[in-house]
C-alpha cells in the first residue's frame, strides 16, 4: 500500500493534467439513536440517546493523472467501532489507481471496498440510500471487518440492446479485519459481481470466495486446553471440539442477490445473502434478507423495511460436547463454557422498520426511523443483553440522522 | 376570396415552421467545435451525464461533463426529459456514484453562459442548454437535440 501511495504521489506531481479535473468532495452524517429498554444494546446504541451509532464523516479526492489513468482516495471516520479500534479513528476506505483500457473496460489497483451488496461501496454515505443505515439484517455487523479489499478488480460493461447494460466485476485481493476480539484474515479472496441494469431497475448477483483464518483471543485458551486434553486422553474428540473455535485456511462462500425497481413515485429495493461454510471447523452459517418499499412525495420519502437474519456457529459440534461431557466428567466445566460460547453466536431476528427521509436542502436530508426487532430461538439478534439480564424477546431502536454531501 | 385563404395558409405554415424550429431546439447537448464527435444518441447522452460513458464513441478521449446547479429549472428539465431520471433518484445516484469509486460527477457551473464558456475553453467538455438563443449556439457544436415535454 505504501508503494502504491508513493507511485500515486509521484504520478500526481508529474501530472500536467488540468486542475479542474481534480474533485474534492465529502460526506457526513450526524445521528442520534436510542433503544427502548435498559437491558439491551444494539451497536453503540443503548437506553440513552447516543451519537456514535450513526455519526460518520468522510472526505474524498479524485482526479485524472493522464486522460486514462485516474486516482481516487477516501478516508472516513465512524462512531461505530466494532473492532479493536477507537470510535472516530480515521480509516482508509479507498486508495486506488484506475485505468480505462477501452471505453467498456476499467482496471483498478489498490485499496477498494468489498462489493457484497448494492450499497457496500457507500455504506458510510447516508445520503446515497433512503434509510438511516443499510438494513442491518443483510449489511450485518459480522461482515463489517471484511469491508475493504487490498487488491485489484476489472470491470467490463456490456452495452446491450434497448436500455440494458450488464456490468461484470471480477476481483482478487486480501481482506483483514477485527470484530470485537475476533481477527479475520482472508487471503486470497476473489469473486465476481454481475449487475444487469436498465434505467428503472437493476438485478445483481455477487459471490465471494474467501480463504480465511479466524482467531479469537478469548477462545484461544480453550483451543489450547482441548489440544492438551486430546494428548492426555488420546481421544481425538477434544481436538474436533477445539477446531470449532478457529479457522485456518477455510474456504467460505458469500452469495448475494439483489434488485431495485422504480415505478413512477414508488420504489422497491430487496437483497438476500447466504454464507456457505464447510461442515467442520469454525462453520459459521449465516443468511439474511430485506425488502424495502419507498414512496417519493415531493421532498419526502416515507419507507418501510421487512427483514430477517439467521446466524449459527457449527451446530455439529454440540453433539460432540454432549458425548465428551458424558465420557469425561472432569472436563464438563470447560465443555459447558464452550457450548455457551458456540451458542452465543446464534442470532435469529426479524425486524420491521418505518421511516421517512426529508430532503429539506440541496445535498442535505434528515431521516426519522423506528425499527422493531423480534428475537427468536433465545437469541438477541445482533445486539447484546446488558446488566446480566435475561435475553429480551424484542427491542425497538429509534434513530434521527442528518446526512450531507459536499 | 382566394387571396385571404392563401394569406391564411401562408401564415399558418410560417407559424408551424417557427413552432417546429423552437421545439427542435428546446434542449440541446453541446460540445466544443474541435470535438471530433458529430452526434450522440439519447442513450449515449444519458450515459455521459450518469458517468457511464468513459470515452467518447470512436475516440480515445474522456468526456468532461458540465452541469447546471441542482435547483435550477434547466437542470430539472434536462434530467427529467432527456435523462429520464427522477430528482430523488438522481440525488441518491450521484452520491452513490461519486463515493463508490465509480468516477467523477459533472462539474457544476452557475449559468448557461458559463456552460458555453467552459465548452469553448475545453475540447472535450460537454454540456446542455434549455431553450437556447441561436446566437448562443454559434460558438459550439450541437450533438443532440430534444423537444421538451410541453
Amino acid at each position: 500500500m505504501r508503494i502504491l501511495l508513493g507511485l500515486i504521489l509521484a504520478f500526481t506531481a508529474c501530472s500536467g493534467y488540468g486542475d479542474h479535473n481534480w474533485q474534492f468532495s465529502g460526506f457526513g452524517s450526524i445521528g442520534v439513536g436510542k433503544v427502548n429498554r435498559e437491558d439491551y444494546q444494539f451497536g453503540e446504541a443503548d437506553n440513552n440517546w447516543d451519537f456514535d451509532n450513526d455519526t460518520r464523516l468522510g472526505i474524498q479526492l479524485q482526479g485524472n493523472i493522464t486522460e486514462r489513468l485516474a486516482f481516487t482516495t477516501q478516508v472516513s471516520s465512524s462512531g461505530l467501532a466494532l473492532g479493536g479500534e477507537e470510535s472516530y479513528n480515521p480509516k482508509l476506505q479507498w486508495l486506488f489507481l484506475s485505468y480505462q483500457a477501452t471505453p467498456d473496460l476499467q482496471l483498478r489497483l489498490g485499496r477498494l471496498r468489498s462489493s457484497y451488496y448494492i450499497y457496500s461501496g457507500t455504506r458510510d454515505v447516508g445520503y446515497s440510500y433512503p434509510w438511516a443505515r443499510p438494513p442491518i439484517d443483510v449489511y450485518t455487523y459480522l461482515l463489517q471487518p471484511l469491508g475493504n479489499i487490498d487488491g485489484a478488480d476489472l470491470q467490463y460493461t456490456l452495452d446491450m440492446s434497448n436500455d440494458l447494460e450488464l456490468d461484470i466485476l471480477l476481483f482478487v485481493g486480501a481482506v483483514e479485519g477485527e470484530i470485537r476480539d475476533v481477527t479475520v484474515e482472508s487471503n486470497p479472496t476473489y469473486g465476481a459481481t454481475f449487475t444487469l441494469r436498465s434505467l428503472d431497475w437493476l438485478l445483481r448477483y455477487s459471490f465471494h470466495i474467501e480463504h480465511t483464518d479466524i482467531q479469537s483471543e478469548g477462545l484461544q485458551t480453550a483451543v489450547d486446553y482441548y489440544e492438551d486434553l486430546s494428548a492426555l486422553t488420546g481421544d481425538p474428540i477434544f481436538n474436533e471440539i477445539g477446531s470449532a473455535l478457529y479457522a485456518e485456511g477455510t474456504n467460505y462462500q458469500y452469495h448475494a442477490i439483489g434488485g431495485q425497481w422504480d415505478f413512477n413515485s414508488w420504489g422497491i429495493i430487496a437483497e438476500k445473502y447466504w454464507v456457505l461454510a464447510p461442515d467442520s471447523g469454525f462453520a459459521n452459517d449465516s443468511d439474511g434478507w430485506y425488502v424495502s418499499l419507498l414512496y417519493h412525495y415531493d421532498e419526502f420519502t416515507p419507507y418501510t423495511v421487512l427483514s430477517a437474519y439467521d446466524n449459527t456457529l457449527d451446530k455439529d459440534t454440540l453433539p460432540l460436547i454432549d458425548e465428551a461431557a458424558a465420557q469425561y466428567p472432569f472436563a464438563a466445566p470447560l465443555l459447558e463454557q464452550t457450548r455457551a460460547g458456540i451458542q452465543s453466536f446464534k442470532a435469529k431476528e426479524r425486524s420491521i422498520t418505518l421511516g421517512v427521509r426529508y430532503d429539506f436542502m440541496p445535498n442535505t436530508c434528515i431521516k426519522f426511523e423506528v425499527q422493531y426487532f423480534d428475537f427468536l430461538a433465545g437469541s438477541t439478534g445482533q445486539g447484546f443483553p446488558l446488566n446480566d439480564a435475561d435475553p429480551p424477546d424484542n427491542a425497538t431502536l429509534m434513530t434521527i440522522v442528518m446526512d450531507v454531501v459536499f | 376570396m382566394i387571396r385571404p385563404i392563401r394569406q391564411l395558409t401562408f401564415l399558418l405554415g410560417a407559424a408551424l415552421l417557427i413552432m417546429a424550429a423552437r421545439c427542435n431546439a428546446d434542449i440541446v447537448v453541446i460540445a466544443n467545435l474541435d470535438n471530433p464527435v458529430t452526434s450522440l444518441s439519447n442513450k449515449e447522452v444519458r450515459r455521459v451525464f450518469l458517468g457511464r460513458l468513459h470515452l467518447y464513441p470512436g475516440t480515445e478521449h474522456e468526456p468532461l461533463a458540465i452541469d447546471l446547479p441542482q435547483g435550477s429549472d434547466a437542470y430539472r428539465e434536462f434530467y427529467d426529459t432527456v435523462i429520464g431520471i427522477s430528482q430523488p433518484k438522481l440525488k441518491r445516484y450521484r452520491a452513490y456514484y461519486l463515493f463508490s469509486g465509480k468516477g467523477k460527477i459533472p462539474f457544476v457551473v452557475e449559468s448557461a453562459q458559463a456552460v458555453i464558456d467552459s465548452i469553448v475553453s475545453s475540447t472535450y467538455a460537454i454540456g446542455y442548454l434549455v431553450q437556447p438563443d441561436e446566437d448562443q449556439l454559434n460558438r459550439v457544436k450541437v450533438l443532440y437535440r430534444q423537444a421538451t415535454a410541453e
